[in-house]
């Protein structure tokens, strides 16, 4: 049964009033909605009462001020928001201006300027500098200007190397000129006193290198030994003068010492 | 004559509002940092306000942390009531708001364990009137129907009144109520099959 809502409204508010004369005035005029004026009369009284079930009112406890953060905390303002946005904006433009400022402005590969000379002007090596190519290379024999400063300093084991290749003026090591070659390292004083010539001829042999041979039958006498800082050499014709033989040089760092034949 | 009547409806009025001037007096109290102030209002409105927390949370133990959250809301924020308005209005509609807030909160928990205890407590004491069939259908009512039920039967507010508690013109409170109304009826019915 579908019951006009003016005539809805009207009942509920007879029963809100809970007015019995209005109620039966209703009644007289819509006797078909006798039992529905009678339900919600019925529902509103039972709404009032359960009120009564639920007021059980606990004792009234002391007021303590909450703590935790409610709808009345706060709460930033669309503005604040705003702002805060255009803030982080502008700074967000901001470094992305200056690193590509920084970027563009960063200072262009040396070039060689033709009026320098060229041990001046640093070469950069087509690879990383390795500890082989810092030793060896030719680059390395070239003095560093100054101004040309390396980025990453070596390790110490390296520089501890290139120390060692650099004279007193810090310039790198001077290839050697190459000499006439000469038979054993360079010349030593050898003193020897009472050994015999074979073991004065072995540590010759031993000191520079030689090959000292000699014809079967040589004599070995025991000798003193001053070589005063003569070659190998010297040393052999010294004693070969003061012991009688004689030195033949074959050649390949290796000498032939003759017996002198005495003659009359 | 015609003095008479105009000396006393004044008269009438200032004596209606007596309470609101009172309420006016103890918040400005409150503002100036008066704390005895504020444990009057306290005081006087703790059951009202328990009533509706109570009524729309249907759980004792809720409604009390909500009435200390209303009224630690109302002692922050005193300073934003607008003395134009019932001091009385504007606890109901934060203690409204606030306890919707926590109902919505608590939605999935079952609130018919508790009614149940409580009907079976009044049954106990002898209370043959109270129909189990009303608590069911209020404890499945959403809290913002169960609050303008609340505040209109239980806590006899009037329209005008009650308008101000829900925050909206009196003739969208008494669509509330119709609604809230019937959909209570509806439930009714269908509790009693």
């Amino acid at each position: 049964m579908s019951i006009a809502p003016d005539l809805d409204k009207l009942m509920w508010n007879i029963a809100d009033s809970g007015e019995i004369a209005a109620a039966e005035s209703f009644q007289k005029r819509f006797p078909e909605l006798k039992h529905e004026l009678a339900k919600r009369m019925n529902l509103v009284a039972d709404i009032k009462k359960a009120k009564a079930l639920h007021m059980a009112v606990p004792v009234r406890p002391e007021f303590r001020l909450k703590q935790r953060a409610q709808s009345n905390g706060f709460k930033p303002s669309g503005r604040l928001v705003a702002s805060t946005a255009f803030v982080l904006g502008a700074a967000l433009v901001f470094a992305v201006s200056y690193t590509i400022m920084k970027v563009r402005n960063a200072p262009a590969p040396q070039q060689t300027s033709p009026g320098l000379p060229s041990c001046l002007t640093p070469k950069a090596p087509a690879h990383p500098p390795t500890y082989n190519s810092q030793i060896n290379s030719k680059e390395r024999l070239v003095p560093y200007s100054t101004d040309t400063q390396m980025t990453k300093p070596l390790p110490p084991s390296i520089k501890d190397h290139a120390s060692e290749q650099l004279d007193e003026n810090g310039n790198g090591p001077v290839p050697v000129e190459s000499t006439p070659e000469e038979i054993g390292p360079k010349p030593q004083r050898m003193i020897m006193k009472q050994v015999h010539l074979s073991d004065a001829l072995h540590a010759i042999s031993s000191q520079y290198g030689l090959k000292i041979q000699t014809a079967p039958g040589f004599p070995d006498p025991t000798i003193d030994l001053d070589t005063q800082e003569k070659d190998a050499l010297g040393i052999l014709r010294d004693i070969g003068t003061k012991y009688g033989f004689g030195v033949v040089e074959e050649g390949d760092k290796s000498v032939l010492l003759v017996q002198q034949t005495k003659t009359q | 004559m015609s003095v008479q009547k105009e000396v006393v409806p004044t008269l009438v009025q200032k004596s209606q509002n007596m309470a609101y001037d009172e309420d006016a007096i103890f918040v400005e109290r409150i503002c100036s940092g008066d704390r005895l102030a504020f444990e009057h209002i306290y005081g006087k409105y703790y059951e009202k306000v328990f009533a509706i927390a109570k009524g729309v949370l249907l759980n004792t133990e809720e409604a009390a942390d909500a009435v200390q959250e209303i009224f630690t809301l109302v002692y922050k924020n005193i300073s934003r009531f607008d003395r134009r308005a019932r001091f009385s209005t504007w606890l109901f509609r934060i203690s409204v708001n606030r306890s919707i807030q926590e109902a919505r909160k608590n939605r999935n928990k079952y609130r018919l364990v508790e009614l149940n205890e409580a009907l079976a407590k009044a049954v106990q004491e002898g209370d043959d009137s109270v129909d189990p069939k009303i608590h069911r259908s209020m404890a499945r009512l959403q809290p913002a129907d169960r609050a303008a039920l609340v505040l209109y039967y239980w806590e006899e507010l009037s329209l005008e009144e009650l308008a101000q508690s829900l925050g909206c013109t009196p003739n969208a409170a008494k669509t509330r109520l119709y609604r809230a109304r019937e959909r209570f009826r509806s439930l009714y019915e269908e509790v009693s099959k």
